[in-house]
């Protein structure tokens, strides 16, 4: 089970997310990425089981970069953190297919939950040999 | 133009129709009796049937419900005898479209003629198949083309649908599929996954909070039920739904009205639901896990999507589809198949459906490096094996259908028996595996000190 986080150098919210989980990924990768690129060919590259991709993203431009290459995250069960919940936000957002959404003004530490949840059930579903 | 059967044994009617009609620029067959009558409609196609009720060989009647359900289902106008207003009412009773007396004039014939195509164009237009958007969902197996028509006919319509199905099967991407394929698709097409969220944060992301409703609700929030107005709300796990929240859930899925978390004023939404399990729901309902009614509102459009194991002959579209998108996305010449490669996907029983194929996939890929064919030997150890043993138990099965006896025709000594048996059986191992010791072991249940050894007694160590 891998994870992937992703936010930008400037995103303030960036670095408490990775301290919020990296205590769940101790058994497993966490790879953590600040361009869209690095982003980008990891997701090309991989060839692993199914993971979980955290998208921290600051601003709309960010939101939009993922947008472009969501193609990529076919693997991926994705948690958002959203600029905001705005309805016109959220609409764009959706279509990455999010597993959960929030934002930085909802508080971070309700990720960790969420997180740790999706991990449980990636490695449930997994048949076992 | 159209086509239509006369079963009348009055020649004289027969002609005057069939000019009639050909005037008008239909075609025309004209048979004198029940029997004729049937075997007619049933061998050719037609829109419209004139049946006479008093035939030679019986009751007009008797056989309309028969040249009904004949392949091209015609309309059937009853010829009366004039002035039998009882037989009338029979035919009408009996199915069939309108009636026409003998003795009308030309006019009269034709116009329940022409209303019956009439009906019979806008029913036709009414059938139609609209092609169905299949997205990523790939193959034509019986089950699969079964689960697509049900899609076909739930798109098109604001039903809730419950999709159950193993893991792994696809529920969201047919889900995905429905909302692609339905009024709605402009609409947001959103997801809440049931297992993902503490019970604590449920209520919060389905109906949304005021600000202050909560610690840490420092802002007021839209909750994803009215984030999905005119679009489609997909549940996803609907069985982890907490009890707590079931019964909110169901009056807002009752009267698509709610009120967010520390609020006062109800929230209209206008969404559709769709939601998937592989949990058993009736037994939830029996443990007092899940709200009986809520399940009720749930299965209104019950689909299940076949396990991949049921739908065998999809595997290889599924494997070429899948590989040649791994191709794309790591940039690399796409890669061929041998047979062996598909008939090891195909005696593996894939527990974990369509998404531990693709995972096998991406390891074989992996595994292939730069050779441009992926071969059986690609593919994870545990679907190997599988493969291997199948083969042995056919070649064991073969080998075990007569008993091996001596030339003399006596049974042969226990020793000889049981070192041609294990000479036989190393050699087809080998065979199968290839010459690859790891998979000897994991086929055989030998340890690899003891293959060797046995190997080595039977000459046949490398």
């Amino acid at each position: 089970m891998r994870g992937i986080l992703y936010y930008r150098p400037e995103n303030p919210s960036g670095e408490q997310l990775l301290t919020l989980l990296k205590p769940i990924f101790t058994d497993h990768i966490l790879s953590c990425h600040r361009t869209v690129e690095h982003l980008s060919r990891d997701l090309k590259q991989s060839a692993n089981d199914q993971g979980i991709a955290i998208l921290c993203l600051d601003t709309y431009k960010d939101l939009s970069a993922m947008l472009e290459i969501r193609d990529l995250f076919w693997k991926h069960r994705i948690v958002l953190i959203l600029p905001d919940m705005e309805r016109e936000t959220v609409a764009r957002a959706v279509q990455l297919f999010p597993r959960y959404m929030t934002a930085p003004d909802q508080g971070l530490n309700d990720i960790k939950d969420v997180v740790s949840r999706l991990m449980e059930q990636r490695g449930d579903s997994s048949p076992k040999h | 133009m159209a086509d239509i059967l006369i079963i009348d044994d009055d020649f004289n009617v027969c002609l005057t129709l069939a000019r009639l009609f050909k005037k008008n620029g239909h075609t025309t067959v004209c048979v004198h009796s029940m029997a004729e009558g049937i075997e007619t409609a049933s061998t050719q196609a037609f829109d419209v049937v004139l049946l006479d009720v008093m035939l030679p060989d019986g009751n007009g009647l008797e056989i309309l419900p028969a040249i009904c359900r004949t392949p091209s289902n015609p309309e059937v106008i009853i010829i009366t005898g004039a002035g039998n207003p009882a037989g009338v009412e029979l035919a009408i009773d009996s199915g069939a479209w309108d009636y026409i007396e003998k003795s009308s004039s030309p006019k009269e014939m034709l116009f329940p003629l022409n209303r019956a195509l009439q009906y019979r164009e806008k029913k036709k237009a009414a059938n139609t198949t609209i092609a169905f958007k299949r997205e990523d969902i790939i193959g034509d197996s019986p089950n699969l083309s079964q689960c697509i028509d049900l899609l076909a006919q739930v798109s098109d319509s604001d039903s809730t649908v419950l999709i159950t199905g193993e893991t792994g099967t696809g529920k969201e991407l047919f889900a995905k599929a429905i909302h692609a394929n339905s009024a709605r698709k402009k609409g947001l097409f959103v997801i809440v996954d049931c297992a993902a969220l503490p019970e604590s944060l449920v209520g919060s992301v389905l109906f949304g909070h005021k600000k202050g409703a909560f610690t840490g609700a420092e802002s007021n929030q839209t909750g994803l039920i009215q984030q999905a107005d005119d679009g489609t709300l997909f549940l996803d796990e609907v069985g982890e739904l907490p009890l707590s929240i079931q019964k909110d859930f169901l009056r807002a899925l009752q009267e698509r009205r709610f009120r967010p978390v520390g609020g006062s004023i109800e929230v209209a939404s206008n969404f559709r639901l769709v939601a998937a399990t592989n949990r058993n729901l009736d037994d939830m309902v029996k443990l007092g896990t899940f709200r009986k009614d809520l399940l009720y509102r749930l299965n209104v459009f019950p689909i299940t999507i076949p396990a991949l194991r049921d739908r065998k002959s999809d595997i290889k579209a599924l494997s070429i589809y899948h590989v040649a998108r791994l191709c794309g996305n790591y940039d690399i010449e796409i890669k061929g198949f041998s047979p062996d490669f598909f008939h090891a996907l195909e005696f593996y029983q894939w527990p974990g459906n369509v998404r531990e194929l693709f995972n096998a996939l991406d390891r074989a890929v992996t595994a292939a490096h730069h050779e441009p064919t992926l071969f059986s030997k690609h593919l994870p150890k545990h679907i190997r094996s599988e493969f291997i043993r199948a083969g042995l138990k056919h070649t064991e099965a073969a080998a075990g259908a007569g008993f091996p006896m001596d030339n003399g025709g006596t049974l042969p000594p226990f020793k000889d028996f049981r070192d041609q048996m294990e000479h036989d059986y190393l050699e087809k191992l080998m065979e199968l595996t290839q010459g690859r010791r790891l998979d000897a072991c994991s086929v055989s249940g030998l340890s690899r000190t003891r293959l060797f050894e046995l190997l080595k007694k039977h000459s046949l160590a490398q």
